[in-house]
């Protein structure tokens, strides 16, 4: 085996045997698996809901009341006694509502909702406004005295914008199109912000950690500071894929296997939205900022003499990757500003932000792949730079300034 | 095989930390590099080890210039201590072995003999941070030497070890020398390195000031080192000729001479009314020859 290999297990195997890492794989697979079940777990405790009973008091002649229609949450019905009997039937429980309808002028339909104080959510409130919507534009309707048919094409009609390009033969994205891949690429932004925060201060602590535990220099002197850079990097990069992989894998076998795959058609119907050129760009994204990041923490984990300085010595790029996120958040309502294409660039936000812009925006494939380089440069430059460093790095115990240490490190090293 | 250092020298931006340093440590030898804080020591260890990049100078390994020893080769024991406190001795000590490229059941049979050695057997699966700091000192030494290295360097083996744990040590590394290990040591405490040392370096600020056999080092001074028990007062002592210094330790006198030769004038000077209960000359002990050397005393 070789030295790299000793040193990749060693550390990757210690740290997929933790506790912590099992704990949170296992709070983040139940996490999936409420999700899957939360209608059935919903269902338990709406079970014994019966539908709303509303009494509907038609005052206005027209038969208005009629064009209510009710659904499985709501059931309405014509009262036939004086507003104060119905009035009376709330207070005795008897019904939940009472919808006085009454007509100004004979045309304009006015609609009253009496209830006992507190009887109504938000969201029966709202549903019952959709729904009072829609037969006030029925009794409107019937008002013109149009024939049952034209009636229905009022209703019916509706019209959907084709977009079409006509400078080059592929068709553009419909404004659909554009808000599920906004939607999916806020979720890699997501994940991307969820895997850094968690991995990177993860090898930081552990490189500070055999730093000031001082195992370093036996390390460094038994191997060399490359195999022990590499080894530390690839190790926290595996672990991360690999809870990943658990996290992924089992959600998909939970799509298939619950509510009889509807969710896995769901999944399926989402990736059919996306180009397959999208998923590789998301992917490349994903994968290089985890290993910038990672890297990154490497570095920042060997200036810093103790564990618990850490915390401090990540925060930077912390701050750098909230900007990033909440960039990718302005970007769910409008992917086409100027701050988007900026930072989509900037190689510590690109894979947050650039995903977004290749979805939900136009632009030529050109501006991605640039940005792609962009950003493996800079791992390459970031790479090259650490193993010169690291050296001096992994050596160096003052507790000046960060720019200090890294002058001390940097003339370690040479 | 021999480790030769010639001219090695480390600048740090305006400050010499290692000034043209040469040694040689010869295979079956136990070598002492000695001095003060600062001095250079850990320095000179990390450019052997290829830690830092010498700023000039060579490293010889058998008379053949290298640009990197063999890191299989060479057993390292740092001066800060360091093990994953999360791992069972037994775990840690093979891990390190493998990393100096020895195969797991070669290493096992190793680690049982020092684990017995070390008096650790009840400690075999015990994490490394229940320890006491002799016994992860103990630990830690069995790492540094668990392949059979051809070259030991340790810095300052003996701190914060309690006289019995010394002297196992001492014996561990008086048996790898006679296995034919080229071993280098640095220490602060100076009878250490006279018990164990065949040749020494003294360091100062990165120089050197004596490199060579330890006898070589003590007959530069001569015998001058002469202690008296007797009827004598301090005074009358001191006025003898050829004297430097008297101190007087409960009712033992300790003479330092400018010459061995005055010795013969002192001794039938004191003996003129008979009996006394000793007489004894003797070179002139590491410890006051390093004072001596650096000067301002504080080792």
């Amino acid at each position: 085996m070789s030295k790299f290999a000793i040193l990749f297990s060693q550390s990757y195997f210690s740290k997929l045997k933790a506790k912590s890492f099992i704990i949170t794989t296992l709070i983040f697979l139940l996490a999936i698996l409420a999700l899957f079940m939360w209608p059935t777990i919903s269902s338990w405790f709406s079970s014994n809901d019966r539908p709303l009973k509303i009494e509907i008091v038609d005052r206005t002649g027209l038969n208005a009341g009629l064009l209510m229609k009710g659904n499985s949450k709501i059931k309405y019905s014509l009262f036939s006694g004086s507003l104060a009997q119905s009035d009376q039937a709330v207070k005795d429980k008897k019904a939940d509502g009472v919808l006085l309808l009454t007509a100004a002028n004979g045309v304009q339909l006015q609609a009253q909702m009496r209830t006992a104080s507190g009887a109504l959510t938000l969201n029966d409130q709202q549903l019952i406004g959709q729904q009072l919507q829609t037969a006030n534009q029925l009794f409107t309707i019937q008002g013109l005295k149009l024939s049952p048919e034209q009636a229905q094409r009022i209703l019916t009609a509706h019209i959907s914008l084709e977009q079409k390009t006509i400078n080059n033969e592929s068709n553009g994205k419909s404004a659909d199109h554009k808000t599920q891949a906004a939607f999916i690429s806020y979720g890699i932004a997501f994940f991307i912000y969820l895997f850094v925060i968690s991995y990177m201060s993860m090898i930081s602590s552990e490189i500070a950690a055999e730093k000031d535990s001082r195992i370093m220099e036996i390390i460094i002197s038994s191997s060399s500071p490359v195999a022990h850079l590499l080894s530390r990097t690839t190790a926290i990069l595996a672990l991360g894929f690999t809870q990943i992989f658990i996290l992924f894998g089992s959600g998909l076998i939970m799509a298939y296997s619950f509510d009889g795959g509807k969710y896995w058609h769901l999944a399926g119907d989402a990736i059919t939205v996306v180009s397959s050129s999208y998923l590789i760009f998301a992917l490349l994204f994903f994968i290089l900022a985890c290993i910038l990041y990672t890297l990154l923490g490497a570095v920042l984990g060997s200036l810093v003499s103790k564990v618990q300085d850490v915390g401090q010595a990540i925060m930077p790029v912390t701050m750098i990757l909230m900007i990033g996120f909440f960039i990718a958040i302005s970007g769910l309502g409008n992917p086409d500003t100027l701050l988007i294409k900026i930072f989509s660039y900037i190689p510590f936000t690109a894979s947050m932000i650039m995903p977004m812009r290749i979805g939900a925006t136009e632009m030529g494939i050109w501006e991605a792949v640039l940005s792609l380089v962009i950003l493996a440069g800079t791992i390459v430059w970031l790479f090259q730079f650490s193993l010169k460093f690291y050296r001096g790095s992994v050596l160096t115990y003052t507790s000046g300034s960060f720019f200090k240490k890294m002058k001390q490190a940097l003339s370690l090293s040479k | 095989m021999t480790l030769t250092v010639e001219q090695l020298t480390k600048k740090f931006d305006h400050f010499t930390a290692v000034d043209h340093l040469s040694l040689e440590a010869e295979s079956g030898k136990i070598f002492g590099l000695i001095g003060q804080n600062g001095a250079g020591k850990t320095t000179t260890f990390r450019m052997i080890l290829k830690l830092l990049v010498p700023t000039d100078g060579v490293i010889k390994w058998g008379g053949e210039t290298v640009n990197t020893l063999d890191r299989d080769m060479i057993g390292y024991l740092p001066e800060e201590r360091g093990m994953y406190p999360k791992m069972a001795v037994e775990d840690q000590i093979i891990f390190f072995g493998r990393l100096r490229g020895k195969n797991k059941r070669d290493l096992k049979k190793e680690a049982d003999y020092w684990i017995e050695r070390f008096g650790l057997s009840d400690k075999r699966r015990a994490l490394t941070e229940t320890l006491s700091k002799g016994n992860q000192q103990k630990v830690q030494l069995i790492v540094s030497m668990i392949h059979q290295p051809s070259l030991l360097i340790l810095d300052e083996p003996f701190s914060g070890l309690d006289p019995v744990n010394a002297e196992l040590l001492k014996k561990a590394i008086l048996e790898l020398k006679e296995r034919g290990a080229t071993i280098i040591f640095s220490s602060h405490r100076m009878d250490h390195v006279e018990e164990l040392c065949d040749h020494l370096c003294l360091l100062q600020k990165g120089k050197s000031l004596f490199s060579g056999a330890i006898h070589e080092l003590k007959s530069q001074f001569g015998k001058i080192n002469l202690t008296l028990r007797g009827p004598f007062m301090e005074a009358q002592l001191a006025k003898m000729p050829g004297v430097l210094s008297v101190s007087c330790q409960n009712d033992t006198f300790r003479l330092l001479l400018s010459n061995e030769q005055d010795a013969k004038t002192i001794f039938n000077e004191v003996t003129k009314n008979g009996f006394i209960e000793r007489f004894s000359l003797d070179y002139l002990s590491l410890e006051d020859i390093f004072k001596r050397k650096v000067g301002d005393g504080n080792v």
